[in-house]
């Protein structure tokens, strides 16, 4: 009698279990020279891809007490319009064992623009604001030279049309 | 009972996977990643070095630690070449924000010596490698005798043809003598090098 009623609780729970995987498909793809950032929930209702897409120029020339501003372009390929919530970077990875990802050695700060920005539905927006990507005027000596990775995360909702 | 409870999670899971399905149409979120390159500390570029009116005058080109960005200070250290050596005379110098950099030391300080030079940039804390040696130069005389810890910050001179003045008076010194290099001149300065004002050399 138990198993009868567990066998489809049992499959619902699979159900949601697949579901959960269906909708958590994320690809990130990074270059030297650009910086890729694809984020998606499945497909839309017409089998479009529900995703976006950032780019950013990489950093060159840090030095102690530089600031560089980081601009974001925002791709929307759906055939909705996004809203970007939220947009923040922060360091993730360092080349130099005495140089670490560290708010010491980088700092990402927040972005400057204003948001919630909505893109058009198969547009392309050059965000207005920037990361600001600070080295301290203190950063050690080991830092010459070395390479940083900066981990970008944006989130946005679909805009009903 | 049994049914109740079933019921119960069968409600459950069914709002909570509308909920997710919901949701998980409606959010976009993903991650990316950009590199960022810190600029390396150059070489110190090999200063020239000449004796004008009894004093050693340091000249070299500024450097940069990337474009447009000049080193705020460096430090230029008289190496001894006698035996045995006389100790290192070093001073940590202002940058002027010119192309050429200058400074000179008096002959008090060399006297009785062999000397060449060495620059290394400075940018904030941190520091660029040494350069590779100047021209020697000799300084008759007897060797002036130096306080502990002698190692002054002074200010640059702008124009390697008018060098300011040392806080020091220089002695009056026989002129020095002009030795051949030991190492080749570097070959990678971020601008000309300023040319050796003195081209005589000696044995000695």
């Amino acid at each position: 009698m138990l198993k009868k009623w567990w066998t489809p609780i049992a499959t619902l729970v699979m159900l949601a279990a697949v579901l959960v995987v269906a909708t958590t498909d994320q690809t990130t793809v990074t270059t030297d020279d650009t910086m890729v950032m694809v984020g998606g929930h499945g497909r839309g209702d017409h089998g479009a891809p529900l995703h976006f897409t950032l780019t950013a120029k990489p950093v060159h020339g840090l030095y102690p007490g530089k600031v560089e501003q980081l601009r974001v372009t925002v791709n929307n390929p759906t055939g909705y319009r996004l809203r970007l919530q939220q947009l923040s970077g922060r360091v993730t990875w360092s080349s130099r064992r005495g140089c670490p990802a560290t708010s010491a050695s980088l700092q990402v700060r927040q972005y400057t623009g204003r948001l919630p920005m909505v893109i058009t539905a198969r547009g392309r927006t050059d965000l207005g604001g920037s990361l600001p990507v600070v080295m301290p005027s203190g950063t050690s000596e080991k830092c010459a030279g070395a390479r940083f990775t900066i981990t970008i995360s944006g989130m946005g909702y679909r805009v009903d049309r | 009972m049994k049914f109740l409870i079933g019921a119960a999670v069968v409600l459950a899971l069914g709002v909570g996977g509308t909920a997710l399905a919901y949701a998980g149409g409606w959010t976009i979120t993903g991650n990316a990643a950009v590199s960022a390159k810190v600029a390396k500390m150059p070489r110190g570029v090999t200063p020239s070095a000449a004796e004008q009116s009894g004093r050693a005058v340091v000249s070299w080109s500024a450097q940069e630690i990337t474009d447009g960005v000049l080193m705020d200070h460096y430090v230029v250290t008289a190496h001894s070449v006698d035996d045995p050596p006389l100790p290192d005379i070093a001073r940590t110098v202002a940058a002027s924000g010119s192309a050429t950099e200058t400074v000179a030391f008096p002959a008090a300080e060399l006297a009785g010596g062999r000397w060449y030079w060495t620059i290394a940039p400075l940018y904030r804390t941190w520091t660029g490698e040494e350069s590779g040696k100047s021209q020697r130069l000799t300084f008759p005389g007897s060797p002036a005798p130096r306080p502990a810890g002698d190692d002054p910050a002074v200010a640059p001179t702008t124009d390697s043809s008018t060098p300011a003045t040392p806080a020091t008076t220089p002695a009056t010194t026989a002129p020095a003598v002009v030795d051949t290099p030991v190492d080749p001149p570097e070959t990678t300065p971020a601008t000309a090098e300023p040319a050796p004002s003195e081209t005589e050399t000696t044995g000695s």
